[in-house]
């Protein structure tokens, strides 16, 4: 009887999720491109085989996982600093949060494009600042080696404030009386960071940190509009890969392949992310 | 062991939230600070705790000034109204958190932790969260952990205002045993009139930061020395009449008998309350509650009458008790 009340909710799921990731991954063991006419030939796996042996697939996931994990972690520590300030009573408080949380309100194309003239060279400003102190234009886009920085700056700029408002909301959440009772027994605020802020704050930092990293793995819009993947493929993301095979290569059966990996490596990162979850959720839960 | 406070004050928002506040609390003696919410109960015991920092005056600590001393080193075991455990960790890790902190070495926080975990007869909670816990449990954790810095003074900040009822009752005797019975002063912090009495030597009434009156809860019900004092102390509420030559009297509604004549009475509502009887009545005095045993027979043309030596007479002018 219950389960009715599921329905509604199991309906939407089923088709604006559900039946698509079922198809991608029924895709994935076709082929369908120009070749087939875009007709789907079952290919019995060898989309799959492809993948082990494509050397620029593996180098766009690792380009990925490097974007994702280091641009998430420089996030969470900017984030908890932010926090950290947000929370403290300052005047004009209501102000500076407001104005922390522009970055995040910007749609990413529009955000992209801004730091895109940022490193732009010789006009962008850190150029043009490095040019008037007499050191050499840095050029970080045009870097095959560097390249993947500015895409990581533009996205910790982007979403630091994701974070620290989930973990403000989680500060706010600690009361006064712990910090007091922790200084009563001799503690100084530096432990009682480490030992009350930061295990309190687990949940939290778990929850945003699961958001950030499944949307950091699927980024795409970002750095086609800051790189377009370039240069010579040097920020080139799985989602990125993914959308050139399906739309300039028009490889569809590839293209999904690759995406389904990809939700593959997601859903595993979100289960173990989940777990640990629900485990602090248990400790804290009073 | 004493805890000394000498003219003390806190200055917020251009208000004195506690203005020029002196009391002792002796070796042994528990002091209730008793009064209405925001009467700077609250804001005192943070004081004496140094989680807030006086604008006046000075506090000492078995006789050692520590109005400047930083709160973990004015050797004192506070009790949240909030209890304040630490929801991360269990309970044996909440005791033994402090004594880390301060150094003891892994084989004393053992032992010192088991002992406090015995005498409180909480040994099967040890390894539980806070969240584990019910209300009582959690309290008796809280006390553990100002019993285990073994400090000079107690400080109890409402310490039982999140317990049901029949809880409280139960636990009274408890504190008295573990806490109210050692040689340290123990500030007890309440708005509960009844827990004061219970539980306290001596009473400090305050209101809107300044002592109203201190002394034993017989003297502060016999001789309130204020309206304000008559007023809180004693329920039902004292009767106070109408105001003649800048005086007026108060009556308590237990002093209150029925006579067969006197102040002629018209009865407007009963409450009947087990023990006692609470009656609302209508005189050419004003309203008066009288409160009678419950097997008291109602008149049904009632006088009523009271022993000149109850009444408590005030200035009208400044609240003050006025004494022939």
């Amino acid at each position: 009887m219950n389960i009715f009340y599921l329905l509604p909710a199991l309906t939407l799921i089923t088709i604006t999720f559900g039946l698509p990731i079922i198809r991608y991954f029924w895709i994935s063991f076709h082929a369908s491109s120009l070749l087939t006419g875009l007709e789907y030939i079952p290919n019995y796996g060898s989309n799959w085989l492809r993948i082990i042996g494509d050397d620029r697939f593996w180098r766009d996931t690792i380009q990925t996982l490097r974007f994702t994990g280091v641009s998430v972690s420089i996030e969470l520590i900017i984030a908890i600093l932010i926090a950290l300030l947000l929370n403290q009573k300052l005047r004009g408080r209501g102000v500076i949060r407001a104005i922390s949380f522009l970055p995040w309100a910007l749609p990413t194309a529009v955000m992209a494009l801004g730091w895109r003239w940022i490193f732009n060279s010789p006009y962008g400003p850190i150029d043009q600042l490095l040019n008037l102190f007499g050191f050499a234009s840095l050029n970080i886009l045009s870097e095959p080696r560097l390249s993947w920085i500015g895409t990581v700056l533009a996205d910790v700029w982007k979403t630091s404030p994701f974070i620290s408002l989930i973990l403000l909301a989680g500060l706010q959440t600690i009361p006064n009386d712990l910090y007091e009772a922790f200084i009563l027994e001799g503690g100084t605020k530096r432990q009682a960071f480490f030992r009350i802020t930061l295990p309190l704050l687990e949940p939290y930092i778990l929850v945003s940190l699961l958001f950030r990293v499944a949307q950091a793995f699927g980024v795409f819009d970002l750095i086609q509009v800051m790189t377009g993947g370039g240069p010579a493929g040097s920020t080139e993301s799985l989602a990125g890969y993914a959308y050139l095979n399906a739309m300039r290569f028009l490889d569809f059966g590839y293209s999904a392949t690759i995406i389904v990996f990809s939700f593959i490596v997601l859903i595993l990162v979100c289960l173990i992310g989940w777990i640990t979850i629900s485990n602090s959720k248990r400790i804290l839960s009073s | 062991m004493t805890v000394d406070l000498k003219h003390i004050g806190k200055f917020i928002n251009g208000d004195w939230v506690v203005e020029d506040l002196t009391l002792t609390v002796n070796s042994g003696e528990c002091l209730a600070i008793l009064g209405p919410s925001g009467c700077g109960k609250s804001t005192t015991l943070r004081l004496v705790a140094g989680l807030e920092q006086t604008d006046s005056g000075q506090i000492f600590i078995n006789n050692r000034e520590v109005t400047n001393v930083a709160p973990a080193d004015r050797r004192i075991g506070m009790v949240f109204q909030s209890y304040a455990l630490f929801p991360h960790l269990s309970v044996s890790s909440n005791l033994k958190l402090g004594l880390k902190i301060r150094g003891k070495s892994a084989k004393e926080q053992v032992k010192k932790v088991s002992y406090i975990l015995s005498i409180m007869q909480i040994e099967h909670l040890a390894e539980r969260l806070p969240s584990e816990l019910s209300g009582g449990q959690r309290q008796r954790v809280a006390l553990a952990r100002a019993l285990i810095r073994d400090p000079d003074v107690y400080l109890l900040d409402e310490p039982m205002s999140n317990l049901d009822a029949q809880l409280r009752e139960e636990l009274r005797p408890e504190l008295k045993r573990l806490i109210l019975d050692r040689d340290q002063p123990v500030l007890y912090v309440t708005h509960d009139q009844y827990e004061a009495m219970a539980i306290a030597d001596r009473i400090a009434l305050l209101n809107k930061g300044k002592l109203q009156q201190i002394g034993t809860p017989e003297d502060l019900y016999k001789n309130p020395k204020t309206i304000f004092a008559a007023g809180f102390i004693g329920r039902p509420q004292i009767n106070f009449l109408p105001e003649i030559n800048g005086m007026i009297k108060a009556i308590r509604p237990e002093n209150i008998i029925f006579k067969s004549e006197g102040l002629a009475c018209k009865i407007q509502s009963r409450e009947w309350l087990g023990t006692h009887q609470l009656l609302y009545l209508e005189s050419n005095l004003g309203a008066l509650r009288i409160l009678l045993n419950s097997e008291t027979s109602i008149p049904e043309r009632a006088f009523i009458s009271w022993n000149k030596s109850d009444e408590h007479i005030f200035s009208s002018k400044d609240g003050r008790r006025i004494i022939f």
